[in-house]
């Protein structure tokens, strides 16, 4: 499977998994891309980023059609920040959930390679009969 | 490679941990970084919840009917049910859509649970709320109630289900901004629960620490001196509520250490801290004749004084739903209308203030198992009480009781509290009657269970010709034993301080349909000097009521624009007195100080926040009370002690010009006179007044130093409004005491017998406790205008006109 489409698998997944309202399960989304990605790098890069477009996606949809921003204004003042960095709480969850994403695709990777295939998915010898 | 692979992915599942689990936990008091900034459970989760949808039907188990709510442009609900059960459900659900977190916080602060969620800096409010025992009290109301059988424990019942009905329905996620920041859930509701709330209430109007301040006052005093300071019985005009014969002669006798009352201020000073809601309580209610408004029906106002808070104290509402129809104000946590009209009467109430709660110096056995009293010794109760601490570890409180009530302290001395708190129990069923009540005996017996706290009912009705009006101060009153005058701590072991009985309920201050023709209360004494029966030494100065007799005596035909005007009335009456005589005495030393007396001279008395002649005023009031009795008090050793009230210093200055009080004792050589005293107050003011804003007085406005705040109950700024600039001050009916006023007209609401939808209510805050909801202080803005929103109500759903409703919500039985 090349690059784009193991990142719009783990995209697709990122935002499915949002419905269950449990941050930590995006590592789910960037776990799968990573036993798909042929490299650690390309696995980490990919879980990360797309649970970070995902996430993005929905907080774009959010603050355009609710007074989110607004609510993530408050959170910025109450830190004793000015209301004008409002973008930064959203901006931190994507950072987090590149993160959770990220190290869920080099678990995803490493893992895949230790219980499923010794090389790259690509170039793993076929089960044998 | 397997073997490198397996390292790799260990240490993966390592970084996947720390990363998943550092974001999880909570660091220190911050809630989780992760729950935070979660896409769909963040705080921008608030947003979507906002706004309730405009047409929505939910399924909640416990109904028995469908529910029709419609929320108006403000977010105030109507509720149409067929039964009351429902219809109280329906309430319970609403406030907890709204209110969830105030609720929850309200209760924990009753009940001495703060500290398991805000943590250890409120751990004194904790002990001394579970030291006066409102969760012991509110548990055994709460099963008595139920045991009862009554409407009141059905109602309890139909409205915590609401409530639960809520909290089932709502995921974590959507739950208010406070539980995400503080980072806990709430807890299902129960009637418990309701009751200590309401006990909260009771207490924040009824309890009161006065007897210790002044025992304090008479011990750097002397007991002539502190009673100068602190007369029997309000000196100068007084407007009660039922002039009659009384007693005159009091003994008094004062025994507890200053330690240990000092031990009591500073725990009870935590606690008020600890929820800002009745800071300052006190009201204005008046009800005026058919006889004398120009329609020929009544007129009725109420106004409860506050804490300025948001989440607003109140939560409007209309409900009609089997025997009730009825509008006003709701406490959050409490299905019952406090404020509000039935269309068929109206009520308010204002806090009488009687004294309630008396203290007891105890003497205990050296084991301190034993109270020594009339000579033998008694078991002392003991209370363990678990409070949880955040982030730390339960404090295990032990409280000791004694036959009087709870020992607030063991400092120097031991000293109980004995409160009619411990009699609180049908309090709910006399509203609920007061709700359903017809006329003015109906409404006279629903109030038999009313007991705690005091208060001053006001009532009107539009039967017969002018309808009627009254008033009755409403609730337990102790009968104490012998002449002893219970403004000290009193001597426990003895047995001649007891408390042998209560006022009987016929005999409580009343006025039904007086020849004056109207009726009114502002936490004045509400009896004359020589009532029968003991009710308290500490009331309001009384220069709000002097100002409501005033209008309502001027005003032979009083319009509605009229009632109104009066509620939001701004004249100092204090200054009306004491600014004439400094304008007798005043001497100008210069430009500056004659700009001031000419503006003073010219000054028609009303604080508004244009006025120059207001911020004089005030800075002359507050250097005229330091310039008489700074020295003294210094010299007593009772510096930031209480002054006496305005009153006694009107009386002083006006009646009694010679007193000693006058004299400044620092100057030995010197005997100065109260004239001097004026003037020296005076220069002071002035000088102040130019070292803080120079020498253009016309730029000395009132409203650049005088403001109204409204503080969020978590104190945190950006979920606060204010400060604004504003009129008013401590003695005017549109009252805002102290420059940054944090507490004032609560609620407001105008009842018109002659077009009831034309009535008018408002209060400082909005419907919704969510700070990015458009109703969260939207009623603020009215409010600070002077304005008030539509107060009117509808029988049935179908006659709500479309422009009044904003969003439908149907309770569906699930």
């Amino acid at each position: 499977m090349d690059w784009r489409a193991t990142f719009l698998l783990a995209f697709a997944l990122g935002l499915v998994l949002l419905l269950l309202r449990t941050w930590q399960l995006a590592f789910l989304a960037g776990f799968v891309a990573g036993m798909i990605a042929p490299r650690a790098s390309r696995a980490f890069l990919l879980g990360g980023t797309a649970v970070a477009f995902a996430w993005a996606g929905y907080l774009v949809y959010l603050f355009d059609f609710t007074p989110a921003g607004q609510a993530s204004g408050l959170l910025v003042e109450i830190l004793g920040l000015g209301a004008g960095l409002w973008w930064l709480p959203p901006l931190l969850s994507v950072g987090l959930g590149f993160l959770v994403g990220a190290t869920g695709g080099l678990t995803g990777h490493f893992g895949a390679r230790l219980f499923l295939w010794t090389e790259g998915p690509e170039t793993a010898a076929p089960p044998k009969a | 490679m397997r073997r490198a692979n397996g390292a790799k992915f260990l240490l993966s599942i390592a970084l996947s941990a720390a990363v998943l689990g550092s974001f999880s936990i909570p660091l220190g008091a911050f809630p989780p970084f992760g729950s935070l900034v979660d896409p769909t459970a963040g705080v921008w989760t608030i947003g979507p919840i906002a706004r309730h949808p405009g047409d929505a039907s939910v399924a909640v188990e416990g109904l028995s009917s469908p529910v029709t709510v419609l929320r108006d442009g403000h977010g105030v609900p109507r509720i149409y049910a067929s039964s009351g059960e429902d219809g109280w459900f329906a309430l319970g659900y609403l406030h907890a859509q709204d209110r969830l977190w105030q609720m929850d916080i309200q209760y924990r602060a009753g009940a001495g649970r703060l500290a398991e969620v805000l943590g250890p800096d409120f751990l004194e409010a904790d002990r001394f709320f579970r030291t006066i025992g409102l969760n012991w009290i509110a548990r055994a109301a709460a099963e008595a109630r139920d045991a009862a059988g009554e409407l009141d424990a059905d109602v309890m019942r139909a409205y915590a289900s609401g409530v639960n009905a809520f909290i089932k329905s709502t995921a974590p996620a959507d739950l208010p901004l406070e539980f995400k920041l503080l980072d806990y859930r709430p807890e299902p509701w129960s009637p418990e629960k309701t009751v200590t709330e309401g006990l909260l209430l009771a207490w924040g109007l009824a309890g009161s620490f006065v007897d210790l301040e002044y025992a304090l006052l008479e011990e750097a005093f002397g007991p002539g001196a502190a009673r100068e300071l602190f007369p029997l019985y309000p000196i100068g005009p007084q407007e009660p509520i039922e002039p009659g014969p009384g007693i005159r002669s009091f003994v008094q006798q004062g025994l507890a250490s200053p330690e240990a009352l000092r031990d009591i201020l500073r725990k009870a000073a935590a606690a008020r801290a600890a929820l800002p809601t009745f800071a300052g309580a006190g009201s204005n209610n008046w009800a005026v004749h058919g006889s004398r408004t120009a329609s020929g029906r009544p007129l009725l106002a109420a106004d409860p004084h506050l804490g300025f808070q948001l989440p607003a104290v109140w939560y409007q509402a209309e409900l009609h739903a089997g025997p009730f129809d009825v509008r006003g104000a709701t406490f959050p946590g409490i299905p019952g209308f406090f404020f509000g009209t039935n269309g068929r009467i109206a009520w308010g109430e204002t806090n009488t203030g009687a004294d309630v709660t008396d203290f007891y110096v105890e003497t205990f056995s050296e084991d301190g198992t034993k109270a020594l009293y009339r000579g033998s010794w008694e078991d002392v109760a003991v209370h363990r009480e678990t409070i949880g601490v955040r982030g730390g570890t339960p404090e295990v409180l032990e409280v000791r009781e004694t036959r009087h009530g709870p020992v607030l302290t063991e400092e120097g001395q031991t000293v109980a509290m004995r409160s009619t708190i411990t009699e609180f129990r049908e309090e709910l069923k006399a509203i609920l009657l007061v709700n359903l009540a017809s006329n003015w005996t109906q409404f006279r017996d629903a109030l038999r269970t009313w007991r705690v706290p005091a208060q001053n009912f006001v009532y009107a009705d539009a039967d017969g010709s002018g309808g009627n009006i009254g008033i009755r101060s409403n609730g337990l009153f102790p009968i104490r034993n012998g002449t002893v005058v219970p403004r000290v701590p009193l001597d426990g072991t003895s047995g001649d301080a007891e408390w042998t009985g209560w006022v009987p309920f016929d005999d409580y201050p009343e006025a039904f349909n007086p020849p004056q023709g109207f009726v009114a209360s502002a936490n004045q004494v509400p009896v004359g000097d020589r009532y029968p029966y003991y009710l308290g030494t500490f009331w309001d100065d009384g220069y709000r009521a002097r100002r409501i007799h005033a209008i309502l005596e001027a005003d032979a035909s009083m319009t509605f624009e009229d009632l109104r005007a009066s509620q939001l009335d701004v004249v100092d009456v204090a200054a009306s007195v004491f600014v004439p005589e400094l304008l007798r005495v005043g001497v100008a030393r210069d430009a500056t100080d004659r700009s001031v007396l000419d503006a003073l001279d010219a000054w028609d008395f009303r604080m508004t926040k244009e006025s120059v002649a207001s911020r004089a005023w005030w800075s002359f009031l507050l250097a005229y009370r330091e310039a008489v009795f700074a020295d003294e008090y210094e010299a007593a050793g009772a510096a930031g002690m209480s002054y006496p009230q305005e009153s006694t210093l009107e009386s002083m200055t006006l009646r009694n010009p010679e007193p000693s009080w006058f004299d400044d004792v620092r100057t030995a050589s010197n005997t100065e006179s109260r004239d001097e005293i004026l003037q020296r107050a005076f220069e002071a003011a002035v000088d102040g007044l130019v070292a803080e804003a120079g020498t253009n007085v016309s730029a000395w406005t009132w409203g650049a130093v005088h403001s109204r705040v409204f503080d969020h109950l978590t104190n945190l700024a950006p979920l606060s409004r204010g400060p604004y600039p504003s009129e008013g001050d401590s003695f005017t009916l549109n009252v805002a005491g102290g420059l940054s006023a944090r507490h004032g007209p609560s609620w407001r609401q105008l009842i018109d017998f002659s077009d009831l939808n034309g009535s008018l209510a408002v209060y400082p805050g909005g419907q919704s406790g969510n700070p990015v909801s458009p109703h969260y202080a939207d009623l603020l803005d009215l409010h600070l205008a002077g304005e008030y929103a539509p107060f009117r109500a509808y029988g049935t759903a179908a006659l709500v006109p479309a422009a009044e409703i904003e969003s439908i919500l149907r309770l569906l039985p699930g």
